[in-house]
């Protein structure tokens, strides 16, 4: 050991002192700078924090890979080694190389993140978080130097030579990053998934994730390169024999090896952080469960977060349940994957339970038998931390549990009651306690606050009608929306208190709200249950709305976004579309069997367009709207795959699955909206206006209370031949 | 110190066979000269004693225990010239010493550094940059580094090759004085290099040992089997090997080593390098 610090101490002075090693510091350093890494999130930490760390991280692997490469085969290139192999073993000084390289390594990235600083800071303003920098820094652009280090002396160990280690470096590089692994986030060795960064929220989840698989490819590095290790070529022995007379000589290496290789290979294996719903989950047809005459009355849940560091829960859930079968009967829970049933109990009895472990878009069933009373008191006890969907393994859109943010939504939050049928929606509960500093938001009846607790907690009752709660809490600020004669309030993050104010974003929601009252009519919200329109975390990339609840992305909020009058079309269009879906989506539905196309999203994307065009004028509109519907509209006709679809079966499963999803998204929303314009442009806006506005207040016919296709051309007076979907 | 050889042989992966059945004490203080024409089994000899190579055959004890097994030890006082060796030259010589005595984990390296510069006659080219040194230079250095932190056992692998006479004189001083308290092998094919320092010889020759004792040892195998000729032509007719001629003004006298002396020769007192010759002659058949 003293040999190894000996030459440790050497090989960083000597290091240092290389001006080639400089050379890689300084493009090191100067990397973050280049921007060539696309990240997908546009909050002002996506642009000015996780793309310069990306693009440091990558290039960073590589470069010092190249370092790596460049000192282990110096010492061979220079005839050296005949010299120092009689001073020291060389595979201590190979080792000590390494740790000197990846010493260097923790040194640049220091560096980095001040000399990054005062831009970045200066950038991301009040939406700036030191643990997201220092996250960004030592978790996602550290480990890749170090990455790229051991991968490169890895190889380098293995076959002796510069050029064909560096190619297997670079080729290992793109193959993870390349079409073939893209959303599969543990084949990012070099750089873990870095969709985007939140301003406001947590980024928890994606953190989490990085140190995850930033230990599953250190073992399976670390283990590879000790086992190259003991091929560093000695005794005049190939690479056999070299390994067999190292092993020899170093016992426990080849065991450490094996050891490291398969805790790595373990840790992905049974990873806790996204489920295992199938790849053809497109396909999977979700089970019938209804029992007709078994549902729950009354769902009682209190849920104690364990670990804010880790994002773990233990519940308790309590449910009424009628069975009027008179009967046993067999009834299913959906529970968020990475949950696990600690017990179940009828009248305080444990009974059975069965974990189908059929991972379903980041939940599975839990079944059991209940005895045919009529009522029935089933208690469950649960923990864990809830697993993401695997389809969102790169996006991390899912259940957060963290220090500054709550999203825990109706099975991620607690076992739900599968389908059933009852007169009267049950009763639920939720008893939390959270941080003082986090406001909880959710679908239901205004939260309660029932005390404060000296440890800077607070205790808080939440309760809905229905089986599920969507629970969303962060430092928020409430601030009544005006204009649509009815209560609604506008959470938002306090980082943007004052911003929000000036940049005039609130302007656009109450304008949103007034244009729909004025030419649909009212919601019909009460002070008891207000709407309640949410800023959310980048990480659900868009929007999502709920009975009184109105889900909208953070980045749409930004001051880059907001300040930007060219981004109109994406901020204000956001914004105004998900206002809309309260009265197209959550008002009125739009649904109709044979025409899989005609949905809420149609209607909302063309209403959003009046609007804007009643905003800032109809060339503006027509240019960022009518004209974008009809390109992507173009383009998805001119798709070789739509011309020739005998050639999607063929394709991967995937690759497939991916283009059927584009091809669907452009005729949900920018196809049916050209549709209803040009409905409009025949028919004058004012006609359709008033033939929306009906079906609104009346709903459809032909399936009530949804409005189907007919139902609206028949509103509108015109016929499908004319207007019809290909 | 003491190492010790028993039935050591080394057969390369091609088929080689370099050292057969060796056996062999090296105790300090000693200073040895390994002699033995190329492809002797020399480097492999010494190869096998900074265990660079593991031998195929028989073992090698360091103080006792297997070399192999002590190898840190070794590494701690071993000073060691491979026959052929590179440097960094981009460094200058005081860094590479500087590189190579922190390595070797030397405590007051300046000093160890000096030392070997003063020793090596090279304090003057102390900050030159490696790349600019002559041949005879760099070898300097070599042998700098070996003697860095004044190590228990020196192994010195051809270690005068490219320098001129001058500095070979002053190393073959150099190792006689280093060699007062400590064990140096010094493997050469130039008998004048060896023959006033050491004071025991191993003669190698096709991987077995030929020859292992005292100099004078060595010379008095000869004894009775030099002599001089003046008549070359008739070297034909008998079974002797030519180690010299010497043109005089009479003509030119033949210095040779036989088993049998001709007639016509007139015996001669052997040198080291005579009886060197004679017995390579020897074993090589050809006397």
């Amino acid at each position: 050991m003293s040999s190894f610090l000996r030459c440790y101490r050497v090989e960083l002075h000597k290091l240092l002192r290389s001006p080639f090693s400089w050379l890689i510091f300084a493009v090191s350093l100067a990397a973050p700078m280049g921007n060539f890494i696309f990240v997908m999130g546009d909050t002002m930490s996506s642009l000015y924090l996780a793309r310069p760390v990306a693009s440091g991280a990558i290039a960073g692997t590589v470069l010092f890979a190249i370092l790596t490469l460049y000192e282990l085969d110096r010492t061979r290139r220079s005839g050296v080694h005949l010299l120092t192999d009689s001073a020291v073993s060389p595979l201590a000084l190979n080792a000590a190389k390494l740790l000197a390289i990846n010493t260097a390594a923790l040194g640049i990235s220091i560096l980095m993140a001040l000399i990054y600083f005062p831009y970045i800071y200066g950038k991301l303003n009040i939406v700036f978080s030191l643990p997201t920098y220092l996250g960004s820094f030592f978790l996602l652009l550290l480990p890749a130097l170090w990455m790229g280090a051991i991968a490169a002396a890895l190889f380098y160990q293995l076959v002796g030579r510069v050029d064909a280690s560096f190619l297997a470096v670079l080729a290992l590089l793109l193959v993870s990053r390349g079409s073939w692994f893209k959303g599969n986030n543990f084949m990012q060795w070099s750089l873990p998934a870095l969709p985007a960064l939140t301003d406001n929220f947590s980024n928890a989840p994606l953190f989490r994730s990085a140190l995850y698989t930033r230990a599953v490819w250190l073992g399976i590095l670390g283990g590879g390169w000790l086992l190259s290790l003991l091929c560093v070529r000695r005794y005049g022995k190939g690479i056999a024999g070299s390994f067999a007379a190292n092993a020899k000589r170093l016992l426990p290496a080849p065991a450490a090896a094996l050891a490291l290789i398969t805790a790595g290979a373990l840790l992905w294996r049974f990873q806790p952080l996204f489920d295992h719903t199938p790849v053809n989950w497109m396909e999977v047809e979700e089970p019938d469960r209804y029992v007709e005459g078994v549902y729950p009355m009354d769902v009682k849940l209190d849920v104690d977060i364990t670990s804010y560091l880790w994002g773990t829960l233990s519940g308790s859930a309590k449910y009424q349940i009628k069975n009027i079968t008179g009967q046993p009967q067999e009834i299913y829970f959906n529970l968020n994957s990475g949950y696990r049933i600690r017990s179940m109990r009828i009248d305080g009895q444990d009974i059975p339970w069965t974990d189908l472990e059929n991972d379903y878009i980041n939940s599975r069933e839990i079944k059991c038998t209940i005895p045919s009373s009529e009522n029935v008191a089933l208690e469950i006890q649960y923990s864990g931390a809830p697993k993401t969907w695997n389809v969102m393994q790169d996006t991390f859109g899912g259940a957060v549990i963290s220090r500054n943010y709550i999203d825990l939504s109706s099975a991620n939050l607690a076992p739900r009651f599968s389908d059933y049928a009852a007169e009267e929606l049950p009763k639920i509960s939720l008893n939390i306690t959270l941080p003082a500093t986090l406001t909880p938001v959710t679908t239901g009846d205004a939260p309660q606050l029932l005390q404060e607790n000296p440890n800077g907690t607070k205790d808080w009752l939440l309760t809905n009608e229905g089986d599920r709660i969507m629970l969303y809490a962060a430092d928020y600020v409430r601030r009544p929306l005006e204009g649509g004669g009815m209560p609604i309030w506008f959470y938002y993050s306090r980082n943007y208190e004052k911003q929000m104010e000036d940049l005039g974003a609130i302007d656009i929601m109450e304008a949103a709200v007034r244009y729909c009252t004025e030419h649909y009519g009212l919601r019909s919200f009460t002070e008891d249950q207000p709407f309640k329109i949410l800023q959310d975390s980048v990480f659900t990339f868009g929007g999502a709305a709920w009975s009184t609840l109105s889900v909208m992305g953070e980045s749409y909020f930004s001051s880059e976004n907001l300040s930007d009058p060219d981004k109109g079309s994406s901020s204000a269009e956001v914004l105004a579309h998900e206002i809309i879906h309260q009265w197209w989506g959550l008002g009125s539905q739009m649904m109709d069997f044979s025409e899989p196309y005609w949905t809420d999203e149609g209607i909302t994307t063309y209403t959003s367009y009046r609007l804007i065009k009643e905003l800032r004028g109809e060339d503006y509109a027509q240019k960022n709207y009518v004209d974008k519907w009809q390109a992507a509209v173009d383009d998805a006709n001119n798709s070789f795959y739509v011309r020739h679809p005998e050639y999607m079966e063929i394709l991967p499963e995937e690759f497939a699955a991916d283009i059927a999803s584009t091809i669907h998204g452009v005729n949900l929303y920018d196809g049916t909206a050209l549709m209803i314009k040009r409905i409009a442009d025949k028919i004058g806006e004012d006609k359709l206006d008033a033939a929306l506005s009906k079906l609104y207040q009346n709903g459809g016919t032909e399936a009530p209370p949804y409005i189907s296709f007919n139902d609206f051309i028949n509103a509108c007076g015109v016929s499908k031949e004319e207007f019809h979907y290909d | 110190m003491e190492i010790q050889m028993r039935s050591l042989s080394m057969v390369y992966p091609n088929g080689k066979k370099a050292l057969d059945n060796v056996d062999l004490s090296l105790t300090s203080p000693n200073l040895i000269g390994l002699l033995g024409p190329n492809g002797a089994g020399k480097t492999t000899l010494m190869k096998l004693l900074t265990n660079a190579l593991l031998p195929t055959g028989g073992t090698i004890t360091f103080d006792g225990a297997p070399l192999a097994a002590r190898e840190q030890e070794l590494k701690s006082r071993l000073g060691y010239l491979p026959q052929s060796f590179g440097l960094f030259d981009e460094l200058s010589v005081w860094e590479f010493l500087d590189y190579m005595s922190a390595l070797k984990g030397i405590s007051g390296s300046k000093a160890a550094i000096e030392r070997a510069l003063a020793d090596t006659n090279l304090l003057p080219q102390r900050k030159s940059k490696i790349r600019t040194l002559s041949g005879g230079q760099r070898q300097r250095v070599g042998i700098a580094q070996a003697l860095l932190g004044n190590p228990d056992f020196l192994i010195l692998d051809e270690p005068t090759v490219g320098l001129d006479p001058e500095e070979r004189v002053n190393f073959r001083n150099l190792f006689s004085r280093t060699a007062q308290n400590k064990l140096v092998l010094l493997s050469t094919h130039i008998i004048e290099d060896v023959q006033s320092v050491c004071n025991r010889f191993i003669l190698l020759g096709g991987g077995r040992i030929l020859f292992d004792g005292k100099p004078e040892d060595l010379i008095s195998l000869a004894q009775g089997h030099v002599g001089t000729v003046r008549e070359e032509a008739r070297l034909s007719e008998c079974k002797a090997a030519v180690t010299s001629r010497i043109h005089t003004a009479k003509g030119v006298v033949c210095r040779i080593v036989a088993e049998q002396l001709p007639d016509f020769a007139v015996p001669a007192e052997p040198t080291l390098e005579d009886a060197y010759l004679y017995l390579m002659e020897r074993e090589g058949g050809k006397l």
